[in-house]
């Protein structure tokens, strides 16, 4: 399956590269799938669904994975939930990133749109919310989702404390400090993933 | 003529602000002088202060652009410097704005290197910058950042220098008389207006 995967991302790198030629030139989309779909995010990505999937408990529900990116959030998730019960909704306010998860994770059943979730008002009807973007967006806007959201539906964020990057705008030192952060009635899960040159923060409640 | 600088996070001290603007005080020309920061303290009273405007958070150099936006508390003709700009000419600086937004351009970076057109470096600097704050052309580059790309540009580009020009935006350049390198152009034979430590480490002895 990850062969699979990284295939259709070689594909789509082809396909960027040969519209750099006659169409946008936009090369540093090549970086951004690889690293989509490098080690790093699928390890993290997978670590999510599998904590979720045994807090969750249930086979059905909808799914809202904010900041979705190219989607491989989303297809984790669908790795654990296989059945058509489970509806999974993945939106990144980058247009782009709806094209490419398209076309990355084809045939997966998964729903990928364009969208802010600032401008989400309603999430009634997701079971619950996933975000492993967080550092990427500010935390007022973290706390917004978790305030507009049914209290029994789960959140599952991410973080980590890589403060190098200046797309890193709300990194957390520890788990604890993250999982503080949030203001959530109910603390299921928090801790921390080590990766190779930075640590990756995993918060799951209600 | 506004003069403007942006000090956010710990690299540039107050003393650089305050030398910045020692240097062009006195000058008839200068209208007031401001200072966009997150940290005022230690800043001389006559510097103006902008208070970080918020909301979108961004990181040390990026919050250059926010001096584009409509909503930036500046009019007029306005010349922005980097804090590690050293002042060689103060009065004859107030007479070299251009006719649209105006950059440094670098032509010291010359070569194979630079003129590959897959190249993402770019051959202009945003050290200092002269432009009208009312200007609506300005005004799109605020516009064009924050659209739902604002974090793949804060992936894809080093820095503003770099956005500006992928992105497709028309500038001015300012005459090669008037800027030193001194990275690249060590020993010159003309008297220029200010000299960039852009590349290298400053402390403020050497801007004196």
């Amino acid at each position: 399956m990850q062969s699979k995967i990284l295939y259709k991302a070689l594909k789509l790198v082809e396909e960027v590269y040969d519209e750099s030629m006659y169409g946008v030139d936009d090369l540093y989309r090549i970086k951004d799938i690889v690293h989509s779909v490098d080690n790093n995010h699928w390890e993290s990505k997978k670590w999510l669904a599998d904590k979720l999937f045994d807090l969750y408990n249930h086979n059905a529900g909808k799914f809202y994975v904010a900041g979705g990116w190219y989607g491989m959030m989303a297809y984790q998730l669908r790795q654990k939930w296989i059945s058509r019960e489970m509806n999974i909704v993945s939106a990144d306010c980058d247009p782009m990133c709806e094209e490419y998860a398209w076309k990355l994770f084809d045939g997966y059943d998964i729903s990928f749109k364009t969208n802010d979730v600032n401008d989400e008002e309603d999430f009634s009807e997701y079971t619950a919310i996933i975000n492993t973007s967080c550092e990427h967006m500010e935390q007022e806007d973290l706390i917004s989702i978790i305030k507009k959201k049914d209290p029994q539906t789960w959140i599952a964020f991410q973080t980590n404390d890589y403060i190098d990057l200046n797309s890193h705008i709300n990194c957390w030192p520890t788990a604890q400090f993250f999982a503080e952060s949030l203001q959530l009635d109910f603390l299921a899960y928090v801790d921390t993933l080590q990766m190779k040159d930075f640590n990756r923060f995993m918060v799951i409640g209600k | 003529m506004n003069i403007v600088c942006v000090k956010f996070g710990i690299k540039y001290g107050p003393e650089f602000v305050n030398k910045l603007y020692a240097d062009l005080k006195d000058q008839p020309r200068l209208t007031n002088f401001y200072c966009y920061t997150d940290d005022s303290y230690g800043l001389d009273k006559g510097i103006q202060v902008i208070p970080d405007m918020g909301r979108p958070t961004l990181k040390v150099w990026w919050n250059k652009l926010r001096m584009f936006d409509k909503n930036f508390p500046l009019s007029g003709e306005t010349m922005f410097l980097d804090l590690d700009v050293k002042i060689q000419d103060p009065e004859k600086i107030f007479k070299i704005a251009g006719q649209q937004i105006t950059f440094i351009d670098c032509h010291w970076k010359q070569g194979r290197l630079y003129n590959r057109l897959s190249n993402y470096d770019v051959k202009m600097n945003s050290s200092m910058i002269t432009w009208n704050a009312d200007d609506p052309e300005v005004h799109k580059i605020w516009d064009h950042f924050n659209t739902g790309l604002r974090d793949y540009y804060l992936r894809k580009y080093k820095g503003i220098d770099r956005f500006i020009v992928h992105e497709d935006f028309e500038y001015d350049t300012f005459g090669h008389e008037y800027i030193q390198s001194k990275k690249y152009q060590p020993d010159i034979n003309y008297e220029p207006v200010i000299t960039t430590f852009e590349e290298l480490p400053v402390a403020i002895k050497d801007l004196i």
